[in-house]
């Protein structure tokens, strides 16, 4: 029987799902699961981050029915689907990524599920992208960008969108960062650098899920 | 701001927006050099492995004319005539102009060892040399078509590298702007990333080139210069990439 992990994350036989907005729809190649007459839809934590972050035991998840969340580095929307699960048609996903490949998919999905936007452009560059956001007012960033500054982008962005008490998640590679020094250094050093701007929580570390990655959840002080 | 009016009001707002942003993007003349030569690489492999098949094939039935014929494309029109009663003089010099060649293979044909092949066999082995050969004719018309492209893409950057060089430098780096940015250390070892990880991680030997090679001032270079002729094309091509990216204007 399918229980309530986090707010509506649900947990059966050591798999995570979310409920299917958008029922009978597949995103990737989950599962869809029928109990009591609702449908849910497996998250998969090798195909996702902060799938493998709740797998590996995140504590604070502050994603919950109506939040809104500024996604960068969205890609195809895997991740961001299990979001939109969570949010609800109260809530949104707002996903900005850089890739026109990828931001096809993402379209298509923003198409089928009412609670998603996209924005095609740069996490770097949020003045890009500040106008609209403003008006979503997030209260959640999440940062999955692999890219070598991945800690300025994010407090840039945090800076920009995020209040007091507001969450940030951000996955780090550190494969992108340095390629040949420790990956434990690099998530302390990372970790510093996030502390400087807001106040770190945990760092969950994603092996098997992915190599040399960890999870960074900070809240603006 | 929840999904109520205000926010669909942004969102299809946004929707649109991101639509517009892509087909920009998806827009750049770029794009389609950098499909044509990825496909241009694939239709190399599929030749070469449907030719080696094929040849391999047919010389169970004639396993002379291995030994006579080293092109592979010719070789293949040689296999499409089918059985080896059909190789007479006059036959294969429809398909090649050398006449000692028609004579050797015309008579190895009447003492070859190879086995019977019934019409079954032949027309299988047949069918595969020409789709060989098609495979062959489609790179060499999706080769001028990146010739044209890549002229006006990057004109100086693929005058110096060629146009198939120039168009897999490009799908390497992405876009123009970005071979245009890029160090020319960059440029040189571009496509030999494994070989540059080793070394950063290991400590080995770091490459001196990685898709320049195929270039002909590098592949003839001796041993000891190949790194020099690497380096300084490496340099004439950053040179050129930004001209081109900054100047549009032919110099080279």
């Amino acid at each position: 029987m399918v229980q309530e992990k986090h707010s509506a994350v649900f947990l059966e036989s050591g798999k995570i799902y979310t409920r299917n907005l958008v029922p009978g729809k597949q995103v990737y190649a989950e599962q869809l699961i029928e109990r009591n007459g609702t449908e849910y839809r497996e998250w998969i934590p090798w195909r996702s981050k902060l799938g493998a972050g709740l797998m590996n035991g995140l504590k604070d998840f502050p994603i919950k029915p109506g939040s809104r969340v500024l996604y960068l580095g969205c890609a195809e929307g895997t991740t961001c689907s299990h979001l939109s699960d969570i949010v609800g048609m109260n809530g949104m996903i707002f996903g900005v990524d850089i890739s026109q490949r990828a931001m096809r998919k993402f379209v298509f999905l923003s198409e089928e599920r009412p609670n998603m936007v996209p924005f095609l452009g740069d996490a770097s560059n949020p003045e890009t992208y500040a106008e609209f956001v403003r008006e979503v007012k997030p209260s959640v960033l999440v940062q999955d960008v692999s890219q070598k500054n991945q800690s300025g982008i994010f407090i840039a962005n945090a800076r920009a969108f995020l209040k007091k008490g507001d969450w940030g998640l951000l996955s780090i590679k550190a494969r992108s960062i340095d390629s040949s020094a420790n990956p434990k250094d690099i998530f302390e050093s990372e970790a510093s650098e996030i502390g400087k701007a807001l106040s770190v929580r945990q760092v969950v570390l994603l092996r098997p899920y992915e190599k040399d990655h960890a999870l960074i959840s900070a809240q603006m002080h | 701001m929840g999904m109520q009016e205000p926010g669909q009001q942004l969102r299809k707002r946004l929707l649109d927006r991101a639509k517009g942003a892509i087909r920009e993007k998806a827009s750049n003349p770029e794009l389609q050099a950098i499909k044509a030569v990825n496909l241009f690489g694939d239709l190399e492999v599929v030749f070469n492995l449907l030719a080696e098949q094929a040849i391999e094939w047919h010389s169970l039935h004639f396993p002379e004319m291995g030994r006579e014929v080293r092109d592979n494309p010719l070789y293949l029109k040689f296999v499409a005539l089918g059985d080896k009663k059909n190789f007479s003089e006059s036959e294969i010099l429809k398909l090649t102009s050398d006449a000692g060649l028609a004579k050797t293979l015309s008579q190895k044909a009447i003492s070859s060892m190879g086995a019977p092949f019934s019409q079954k066999d032949m027309s299988q082995v047949k069918s595969l040399a020409v789709l060989a050969l098609n495979a062959k004719q489609e790179m060499s018309g999706l080769s001028s078509y990146i010739d044209s492209s890549m002229k006006e893409i990057a004109p100086n950057f693929s005058s110096v590298a060629g146009s198939i060089l120039g168009a897999r430098l490009l799908a390497k780096a992405g876009s123009l702007r970005r071979l245009a940015l890029m160090p020319s250390s960059t440029m040189q070892i571009l496509g030999a990333e494994k070989a540059l990880f080793r070394h950063i991680k290991t400590g080995a030997k770091p490459p001196k080139h990685g898709l320049i090679l195929q270039h002909p001032s590098v592949r003839k270079a001796g041993r000891d210069d190949k790194g020099k002729a690497a380096k300084r094309l490496a340099a004439e091509l950053s040179l050129a990439a930004r001209k081109d990216f900054f100047a549009e204007k032919k110099i080279a």
